[in-house]
């Protein structure tokens, strides 16, 4: 996510730990890839040295006058070492970095896979920690394939710029001196030309935002309606001039300055270059210090150096803002879970419990306040209110997605913290109200993993109960149809409806002591509802259920009714005994009911 | 030499329309920024001519000075020359047109270029027919058009410039080679073949990742199922985790795979491409020249210099401007989209001599009316009048075509057939904003701009003295509490898009606004398509009873699924297949036991019953 990556500045040496630590993490993952690597970065740096030193060699053996020979079998020996240089880069690219590559960004990316999952929900609801997990996650394999190439070039720049200044020095030592000097004070430059353009981007960041905004709205078929109907054009056209006067101004405040840096830059190069040229004359004419080679090399290869230079400057800039993605992904697989399981195994379901519970969520806002109720084997209940009552944050509670912040939940009389967690989630079954079918096949989507073939049959029972009978004899294959179209365009979409009653399968085949079915009909039209109703009354007339609800027509079978506002229980009772007290349930039912009466 | 090079769009276009789209996007770039092209390009000129001087010709000189028993002050003479000529340009192109940095110069005409071509498609977009919008292929067309439609425009102002400083670098390089020696033009020319073998992996690469794609999907999807928040909750309840891992863990085996078939060939065709080009043609020259020079004295060391140092870059420029057509070529195929979104055909246009609009009734008359591309009608001889001032509500199952009657009464379509008329007038030869101006709608997709709360309820900007009329609107609406607590009050500006303290409405809030949209506007007929779907029952009955008191002098139009609205409607009008199937009051239509009547007893089902029981 691009504000993540706002300016902060980190100290040279977290910036040195980060990169150690991603390129522990990549060594760890597949040493191999990490030597390859590296020993292709000094292959390419071998090439280079090797080229300027022939370059030297071949004039000065011309001004010393060598036979034609020695100049062309020191050629030929060039080419052949060459050759062998090129061949195991090009071997080791297309082969093994191909797939090494791969390697690293999958085994990456699956240490976050088993990382993620054994974080609890709580996790995933705090903003900024989910934004940068977020970020961590998906740009995992890119990032790290980032810092390793910067890694790489560095390595093979500095070393092939240091090998030829060495050269240079050797040559004459005011000549790299005046090379390195002027290398350095271009550098400078660009490093401030740099910062100035960074500045840029950042300050005109929000008025790019405006501006892409503007576009955006006008090509989503979401605002057509809208633009075409009202005015609404002017407001947009408004703002988008308001961000191209924003930016005109910071253009000129930032590039002014780029380009008045930019001046001093290029006189530099200017001296540089053909100062180089008379240095070097000088020293082969008049001091005769320096053969044609040598002059040959200098005026050539000075860039080398320069971008030896440069490289380390590109380099530490790089890995200042890879380090802060680091961070993130450092901090990432410190966080633990919050919520850990005991040892001890359920046994046969006889009650759920919760006793005086409260619950806050991180931002220390309490939704649930003392909430008390129970539920035993074969009973039906039902918790009804309206949005934001507290209704779905009981049900995460029950499943142990937070840990209550007061009181405890109790199974068979037992708090369920002691319980092993996993075994302890496989007493609940539910239907969530933002059911997920998966890119799966029917009866892995039913089963909830892989579907081995004995299963199947429970599979197809529990998809007859939930009356999706009908669908799936209209499947192309069968229980084997692909769900959704994200791997492949023959992939099968379900309705709304039909998804649901997958959802709802789920549950089914689970057979879980204890079924959560939270407003298990909310997206149908009332047709729909009224007959789901039904066919989820009927596939469940035995079991222990939790249903959840606000609409008050679904939930009035229930043995009993717990009716939540602003997280406290207010009523509770049956339907009929809630209608006699006539308090909030019975003004809520009426309310929901009066424009049916005629 | 292990560059990766773009893949490149593979469709045959006519040189004549390649040629057209080229032209057209430095037309853009003139008009909008005139000059800028003629600066760029002398500029680029004298660049392509300061390399030579540097990289070429100056080396040349010196070299063969020293060699031929020229003095050093004669040479140091000529370099110094060279140095002012190098100064000079140096510093005039640091302002036109510099490679290694961006001036206000070349910013500003940026500026100006996105401007001119944001605005332009942006006009275009807002006049263009709604249907356009819902025809999927036509739609992805235009989503291309506009999609980085100034990087495709800047992409080819780019090798424009790239052009022209290869014609004078390039030029004079390769002139200088060819008169040391005309048979090293034929070194010159292996970077051909090599070309060729490179393009082959290329290709072969390309075919690679399409293949691999596949796998990259379902691993991307494995992904998404542990770090989105909506697989959360399944993911620490059944054992989808591991089903995902196993299938995560397959693609990546998958793709390894691919690599090992396409790798020994690939790595092949690079290794013979780079040899030629690195060695063969280095090493070749170097001899070749070398040889020469010391056998026949007819090259000097300074040709060898020449040779040895710029005979990779001149083979390396010939690649490149290759490259820079075969991209000019992708680009043009982005370009003709531009090109085709602004060139599409609007249907929905003012007439010629449009009439002005009179306040009356609205009448449907034998309406139909097909979606583009659709099999079956949408709406089939559809005929209703809504009198002034009269309160409708449209009910009827999902897909009984309540919206689109909406979108037809606004003209978003045309009918099919048959004819609408306003105040007696068929709406086509009505002034198509004035008609429009006549309404004021809720939709079912309402959406919130960017921009204040005022701003949000008109529609339109704020003008001096109507806070107070906004304010009352909005009153209405039952978002007062909202409003008192909002930090800028009206001129807070909503959603998070570019202003991190901008305010996000939650769905009813956002619906109310929009609900205040219809009381901020004086229109004389309101349709409400869905408009209480976020609200809870308490707030969806005050609306309505608000909306009948505010629009007491207006027509109303409801467009409902939930027949609790339809009992407030003077008229109910049910609505099946397209078609009128039932029309009266709500009494009568209950009376009459039809389908209505059905319908509203089995959404009533429960709770009547619950009525008996608590009144028994």
């Amino acid at each position: 996510m691009a504000e993540t990556e706002k300016k902060k500045r980190q100290k040279p040496g977290r910036v040195l730990a980060n990169t150690l630590y991603l390129l522990g993490m990549a060594w760890k993952i597949s040493p191999r890839f990490f030597f390859g690597y590296i020993f292709d970065a000094l292959v390419l740096s071998a090439w280079s040295i090797l080229d300027a030193w022939y370059f030297k060699r071949v004039f000065d053996l011309l001004d010393m006058g060598a036979p034609v020979s020695e100049i062309l079998w020191m050629l030929l020996a060039v080419a052949l070492t060459t050759t062998l240089l090129l061949l195991s880069n090009t071997v080791y690219w297309w082969t093994e970095n191909e797939k090494q590559k791969l390697v690293i960004k999958c085994g990456l990316q699956l240490k976050l896979f088993d990382h993620a999952l054994s974080l609890d929900i709580g996790k995933y609801e705090i903003p900024e920690f989910y934004n940068d997990f977020i970020w961590a996650v998906r740009t995992a394999d890119v990032k790290v394939c980032e810092i390793l190439k910067v890694v790489r070039n560095l390595i093979r720049r500095v070393s092939s710029g240091a090998a030829v200044f060495g050269i240079l020095v050797s040559l004459d030592l005011f000549t790299a001196a005046f090379i390195l000097v002027l290398t350095a004070s271009g550098a400078v430059c660009s490093t401030y030309i740099n910062k100035k353009c960074y500045a840029y981007d950042m300050e005109s960041r929000r008025s790019e935002r405006v501006a892409s905004y503007v576009s955006r709205v006008h090509y989503l078929a979401d605002y057509a309606k809208e633009l075409r109907i009202s005015e609404a054009g002017k407001v947009l056209e408004k703002l988008y001039d308001e961000s191209t006067e924003e930016r005109r101004g910071l253009i000129r405040k930032y590039f002014g300055k780029v380009q008045t840096c930019g001046a001093f830059w290029n006189v530099i190069g200017a001296v540089k270059d053909n100062g180089l040229i008379l240095i070097l004359l000088y020293k082969m004419m008049v001091e005769k210090t320096v053969l044609l080679g040598g002059f040959a090399l200098g005026v050539t290869s000075s860039w080398r150096v320069s971008s030896a230079l440069q490289e380390i400057i590109t380099a530490a800039t790089e890995l200042a803002k890879h380090s802060l993605y680091i961070e993130k992904l450092r901090t990432f697989f410190d966080t633990k879970t919050s919520i850990e399981g005991g040892t001890k195994m359920p046994e046969r379901f006889e009650s759920l419990e919760c006793k005086n519970i409260s619950f806050a969520y991180e931002n220390g806002v309490e939704v649930l306040h003392d909430v008390s109720l129970k539920i035993t084997a074969g009973e039906k209940i039902a918790i009804v209110g309206y949005n934001g009552a507290g209704k779905t944050t009981l049900i995460k509670l029950l499943m142990r997605f937070y840990d209550v912040t007061g009181g405890e939940i109790l199974l068979n009389g037992i708090n369920i913290k002691e319980y092993d967690l996993d075994a302890y989630r496989k007493v609940i079954g539910a239907v969530f109200q933002d059911y997920k079918i998966f890119a799966a096949t029917v009866a892995e989507n039913v089963a909830c993993g892989l579907c081995s073939d004995d299963a199947r049959e429970g599979v197809t029972a529990a998809l007859d109960a939930a009356s999706f009978t009908d669908k799936l004899q209209k499947l192309p294959d069968g229980l084997d149809t692909h769900l959704t179209r994200e791997f492949s365009d023959k992939g099968t979409n379900l309705s709304g409806g039909e998804s649901q009653k997958i959802a709802i399968a789920r549950a089914l085949y689970k057979r879980a002591p204890v079924t959560v079915m939270d407003e298990p009909s909310s997206a149908l039209d009332p047709v729909a509802e009224y007959e789901l109703n039904r066919h989820i009354e009927n596939a469940l007339t035995d079991q222990t259920v939790i249903f959840i609800s606000h609409r008050l027509s679904t939930t009035r079978g229930a043995a009993r009714i717990y009716m939540f506002e602003h997280g406290r229980i207010i009523e509770d009772g049956s339907h009929d005994a809630l209608i006699a007290q006539n308090g909030k349930y019975a003004a809520m039912f009426n309310l929901q009911a009066s424009k049916y009466r005629t | 030499m292990t560059m990766k090079k773009q893949n490149k769009e593979k469709k045959k276009q006519k040189p004549k329309v390649v040629l057209k789209n080229l032209l057209f996007a430095l037309q853009i770039i003139h008009r909008a920024a005139p000059g800028f092209l003629l600066v760029s390009g002398v500029c680029n000129l004298l660049n392509g001519f300061r390399s030579a001087l540097t990289n070429v010709l100056i080396l040349r000189y010196v070299v063969n000075a020293v060699q031929t028993g020229e003095d050093f002050a004669t040479i140091a003479g000529v370099v110094l020359l060279c140095f002012a000529v190098h100064l000079g340009l140096n510093l005039l192109l640091n302002y036109f047109s510099p490679w290694n940095h961006p001036t206000v110069y070349t910013r500003e005409n940026r500026q100006k270029i996105r401007v001119y071509l944001d605005k332009m498609l942006q006009e275009k977009a807002r006049a263009l027919d709604l249907a356009a919008y819902e025809d999927p292929a036509e739609f992805d067309n235009y989503f291309k058009a506009r999609e980085d439609s100034l990087d495709h425009i800047m992409s080819v102002y780019w090798s424009f410039v790239q052009l022209s400083f290869r014609a004078s670098d390039l030029t004079t390089s390769a002139a200088v080679i060819f008169s040391i020696d005309p048979w090293l033009s034929l070194f010159v020319l292996l970077p051909v073949i090599s070309s060729v073998l490179f393009k082959k992996s290329n290709d072969l690469n390309y075919e690679g990742d399409l293949e691999k794609k596949k796998c990259r999907r379902a691993r991307d999807y494995a992904l998404r199922t542990f770090y989105l928040t909506d697989f959360v909750k399944e993911m620490r309840m059944g054992n989808f985790p591991e089903l995902m891992k196993w299938r995560f863990e397959e693609e990546v085996e998958a793709q390894k795979r691919i690599i090992r078939r396409y790798a020994p060939k690939v790595a092949t065709l690079e290794f013979f491409g780079c040899f030629l080009q690195e060695i063969v043609l280095n090493f070749g020259a170097i001899a070749y020249t070398v040889w020469q020079a010391l056998g026949t004295g007819r090259i000097l060391y300074g040709d060898c210099l020449v040779v040895i140092n710029s005979i990779a870059g001149v083979s390396w420029s010939i690649i490149s401007l290759t490259e820079t057509m075969t991209s000019l070529l992708k680009e043009s195929l982005y370009i003709s989209n531009i090109r085709d979104f602004l060139a599409a055909k609007i249907e929905i246009q003012n007439a010629p001599d449009a009439k002005a609009v009179r306040r009356g009734d609205l009448e449907f008359r034998h309406v139909s009316f097909t979606y583009r591309g659709a099999e079956k009608p949408t709406i089939q001889n559809l005929s209703f009048i809504v009198h002034d001032g009269e309160k409708i509500a449209l009910v009827g199952q999902n897909g009984a075509g309540k919206t689109t009657i909406a979108k037809l009464m606004l003209r978003l379509y045309d009918v099919t057939d048959g004819e609408i008329l306003y105040g007696g007038v068929n709406i086509k030869e009505l002034s198509l904003e004035e008609y429009r101006n006549a309404f004021a709608v809720v939709f079912q997709d309402f959406k919130n701009f960017s921009t204040s709360v005022a701003e949000n309820v008109l529609l339109r900007p704020l003008r001096d003295g109507e806070e107070s009329a906004v304010r009352a609107a909005l009153d209405k609406a039952g978002f007062t509490d909202k409003l008192n607590a909002l930090p800028n009050g009206l001129d807070t500006r909503l959603t998070r898009e570019f202003d991190d303290k901008g305010e996000n409405l939650s769905g009813g809030e956002s619906q109310k606004l929009s609900i205040a949209r219809i009381y901020a506007k004086e229109a004389s007929i309101a349709i409400l398509d869905e408009p209480t779907s976020a609200l809870d029952p308490i707030a969806e009955y005050h609306m309505y009873e608000n909306m009948m008191d505010a629009c007491r002098d207006r027509s109303v139009v409801f467009i409902s699924h939930r027949l609790s609205s339809a009992v407030l409607a003077d008229r109910v009008i049910l609505l099946e297949n397209g078609s009128v199937a039932e029309s009266g009051t709500h009494h009568e239509l209950i009376e009459r036991g039809g389908k209505y009547a059905a319908m509203f007893a089995m959404q009533a089902e429960k709770y009547r019953e619950g009525e008996v029981r608590a009144d028994g």
